[in-house]
């Protein structure tokens, strides 16, 4: 091998840049950059906050509102800075004034050198600094309560440099906590103009909430959602019955919601109405007896966003299962800990999730902990739940680092779940990650096959996903569908006691597996429906009677929701013509009455092979018109589909307003124990204001 | 826009200040040159893509923290091999997991792009290349294929020249070694 010989490499070359890639990668970065520098800056705020409430009594500021003070962000304080500081000369202005306003922005800006102090810069400015005096050093009022410490941050000040109109850099002096590190920071472009109003007594001080910077929607090229179209209008005529397989995910939801509160509206794939209408909890009626797990409830009512058809509303509320009653359980916790969890909304609330739900375990229900990063590891070999301090220990010791190797861990996981398999309990994998999974075989399908055959020998899989950026929403779908389990998305501790505190049982419990559901309807009645969701959970009508066809779960007190829009014979809604060689009887209007439908349900009890099958005719006497006031867990759901498909950009809800959504479901909000439906009234307002 | 025709060095200066525009610009400037280490370090378009993206988000999330001791490029070279050594791992514990599957080990392989015709034997040096440590494939990649000196290629790897020089010997040996055990076979 000669030199000559490796000079050949350099022929070795890159195709051209696809123009496409080019601009998902910009996007992307700067996604990333806005976010980089939100975080510096929203550190240093916090830090600020505490601070500001620390220093204010001996400040003395009067009128200084602690909501507004919960709202300052650096933007804010620079903006403020920048008004009080550097635009109008210090010199001008009365010195009371000088004194109250640099009193105030002594302690913000000396939290933020300080704070940013360990974040390495280098390129310290080099132009001539501007000297700032920043504190009138004759006014003494503010100066002598200011605390002890803060005198030799101010050192630090006097050197500020004031370099563009939206840049500042403070460069600290040698004597200063910052030991001549450079700090920089800049707003971003949006936030320029910031206002901090200063009444000549110095008594009024008001930071205006509008003055953050407007959302800007990001694009979140990193995830990946199924793709899927809404379903459509069927004609009665052509394809009367309608069949598909129950969903308890819930995943879809709090993806949304924390979409909305990021200040974006959510890509349309990421929106499962379904899974939004099933967040919730509803108080559909139970069966009579504990025999049956659970009952659907039917009821008709007027579709609110279009006068000319009905909905359908089909309701469904399991059993919820005592604690004592509850089957012993053999929960393996695997446990993503890769380097891309190590952030505060991933692995630290990933641990507090789960010790929230060692507390609805009884005591001899067993834990096993298996980590995955670069290589998987058994954290914690079968536990029993009363030894509690060994699992939170192992759990607290957990820490994020690696590359993800998942398929390792999920082979490792099953294989602790089998080792420990309780016959008539419940053997479940719990999977939590942030999405980055790799699968490690050649394509998900395989991974879907071993899970789905682990399914078949009691061994079900829930996924729990956490963060944002590059959740594989797809894949755990898959995961989740084919191992009897939810997919649930945890971005808050709050999400986190709803779905493994409050509703652990149905987490955790099955009641009735591959629960189906198929709706015939009669054409003389109805001429169109329409199935609310549920696109990717529908089966062929052959299906419904075929027990080897997987579908979905209900757990221990789940309630499951599934809307159809009808619309009536000679309904001027009816989209599809008659057929010309169709029934030519049916095509005369009747009365949107009697008998519209038949339901159909099919379920198993958890372990069983053979299905049970519940049928019942569906009248338009269950119409609230003829059996009285709608009920509110009905309409709630209804609001939420609504929603759901608005968000969609689902045609029949064009003219349907965002604002109307939020007034039914207001209307229908009930009790709302929880305040999970308030939440949501504001979330719908949310996704109005970011629409106009 | 003026930004276009600032020094790397002022871009960054203000991009690491919170300036959009200038770390856009910076971006903009540098992709062809992230794509292009993503391909000769990947093979394939597709992972060039993805470790080009990764990359920029990378300096997006790192930026602020770039020390500007070594040139720009210098440290983008860093970060881009770094994300492509990550992107590699995950693809070859994907690859194990194939060939346990296929029992048929998966091999490194060039994808040239369309058009050239005649690189057969460049790509067939660089699957051997593939098989070198890494430390050496990453010399011998930015000495020969991105064509750089060794000076240039040391401040990269952060070693010293001569570690350059004795890298590149160390890889003749074992590509002459994998090339006959190839011819052999």
């Amino acid at each position: 091998m000669t030199k000559d010989d490796l000079e050949i490499l350099a022929r070795i070359n890159a195709g051209p840049v696809r123009e496409e890639a080019r601009e998902k990668a910009l996007n992307a970065a700067m996604v990333a950059f806005d976010a980089t520098m939100e975080e510096q800056q929203n550190s240093a705020a916090m830090q600020a906050e505490v601070d500001i409430d620390d220093q204010k009594n001996n400040l003395q500021t009067q009128g200084l509102k602690s909501t507004t003070r919960r709202t300052f962000t650096i933007n804010q304080m620079w903006s403020d800075f920048m008004n009080s500081t550097l635009k109008p000369a210090w010199s001008a202005r009365p010195s009371t004034l000088a004194t109250i306003s640099g009193a105030l922005v002594l302690p913000l800006v000396a939290v933020v050198a300080i704070n940013v102090a360990d974040i390495p810069f280098s390129n310290p400015p080099e132009r001539s600094v501007v000297q700032h005096q920043a504190m009138n050093p004759s006014s003494n009022d503010a100066e002598t309560s200011v605390q002890p410490g803060l005198a030799e941050v101010k050192e630090s000040l006097l050197n500020s440099t004031a370099e563009t109109r939206q840049g500042i850099a403070a460069s600290s002096s040698e004597r200063t906590a910052t030991r001549g590190k450079a700090l920089r920071l800049a707003p971003r472009t949006q936030s320029s103009g910031g206002m901090l109003s200063l009444s000549s007594k110095g008594a009024g001080i008001r930071a205006l909430d509008s003055i953050r910077p407007l959302p800007v929607p990001i694009v979140q090229d990193r995830e990946r959602y199924p793709q899927f179209a809404d379903n459509g209008v069927t004609a009665v005529a052509t394809s009367p019955v309608s069949t598909f397989s129950i969903d308890v995910d819930t995943a879809s939801y709090a993806r949304v919601r924390a979409m909305l509160n990021s200040g974006n509206l959510p890509p349309k794939d990421m929106v499962r109405v379904e899974e939004m209408i099933n967040y919730f909890d509803y108080s559909y009626p139970l069966p009579a007896s504990r025999s049956q797990p659970f009952k659907p409830t039917v009821s008709i009512m007027p579709t609110p966003w279009n006068e000319h058809t009905h909905l359908m509303h089909i309701g469904i509320k399991g059993f919820d299962i005592v604690q004592q009653t509850q089957p012993k359980a053999n929960l393996v916790f695997l446990l993503d800990v890769s380097g891309s969890m190590n952030q505060p909304d991933k692995l630290p609330l990933l641990i507090k999730s789960f010790r929230l739900l060692l507390q609805k375990l009884n005591p001899e229900d067993t834990v096993s902990i298996v980590t995955y990063a670069g290589r998987s590891a058994t954290v914690l070999d079968s536990t029993q739940a009363s030894d509690r301090s060994a699992i939170i220990g192992a759990l607290d010791n957990l820490k994020a680092g690696g590359s993800t190797a998942g398929a390792q861990g999920i082979e490792q996981a099953y294989r602790l779940a089998e080792k420990n398999f309780v016959k008539d309990g419940v053997n479940r994998v719990m999977l939590a990650t942030d999405g980055d999974f790799n699968v490690g075989m050649s394509d998900p399908g395989q991974l879907k096959d071993f899970i789905a055959n682990k399914r078949k020998k009691g061994i079900y899989l829930s996924v729990f996903g956490f963060g944002q950026g590059n959740y594989n929403d797809t894949l755990m779908q898959t995961l989740a569908q084919n191992g009897n389990g939810q997919a649930v998305y945890i971005d808050t501790l709050a999400e986190a006691q709803k779905s493994l505190v409050e509703e652990s049982g149905g987490t955790v419990f099955p009641i009735a597996t591959d629960v189906k559901i198929q709706v015939e309807f009669d054409p003389s009645k109805v001429s169109e429906y329409r199935l609310i969701g549920y696109e990717t959970r529908a089966l062929k009508r052959q299906d419904f009677n075929n027990d080897k066809v997987d579908a979905g779960d209900i757990g221990a007190g789940h309630a499951v929701t599934a809307i159809y829009e009808l619309t009536p014979v000679g309904s001027p809604a009816v989209l599809n013509s008659p057929l010309r060689y169709g029934d030519a009887k049916v095509v005369k209007p009747t009365e949107f009455d009697g008998e519209l439908a038949y339901l159909k349900m099919r379920y198993k009890l958890p372990g069983q092979s053979k299905s049970i099958l519940l049928e019942q005719p569906v009248t338009v006497d269950q119409s609230p018109r003829k059996s009285g006031a709608l009920s509110e867990d009905a309409g709630f759901a209804v609001a939420v589909s609504a929603f759901g498909q608005k968000l969609r950009g689902n045609p029949a809800l064009q003219d349907y307003s965002y604002a109307q959504i939020a007034k039914m479901a207001l209307a229908n909000r009930g009790e709302d124990r929880f305040g999970y439906r308030s939440a949501f009234v504001q979330l719908v307002r949310m996704a109005g204001s970011l629409t106009k | 826009m003026m930004a276009e025709n600032d020094s790397d060095k002022a871009l960054v200066t203000r991009a690491v200040g919170g300036d959009r525009v200038a770390f856009s610009a910076l971006l903009s400037r540098h992709y062809d040159m992230i794509f292009r280490v993503a391909w000769k370090w990947s093979g394939n378009r597709d992972d060039a893509e993805d470790i080009a993206q990764d990359v920029c988000v990378r300096l997006g999330r790192v930026l602020p923290g770039y020390k500007g001791q070594a040139s720009f490029t210098t440290w983008l070279y860093r970060v881009a091999m770094n994300a492509a050594h990550d992107h590699s791992r995950k693809r070859q514990s994907h690859n194990r997991k194939l060939e346990d599957w296929s029992n048929e080990p998966s091999r490194p392989q060039f994808q040239a792009p369309s058009g050239q015709g005649d690189e057969d034997a460049a790509a067939e040096l660089w699957a051997a290349v593939q098989h070198l440590p890494p430390r050496q494939r990453d010399t011998v990649m930015l000495v020969f294929s991105e064509g750089l000196s060794h000076g240039e290629t040391a401040k990269i790897l952060g070693c010293a020249e001569g570690t350059v020089a004795s890298n590149i010997h160390d890889a003749k040996k074992q590509l002459k070694r994998l090339l006959v055990q190839e011819a052999g076979v």
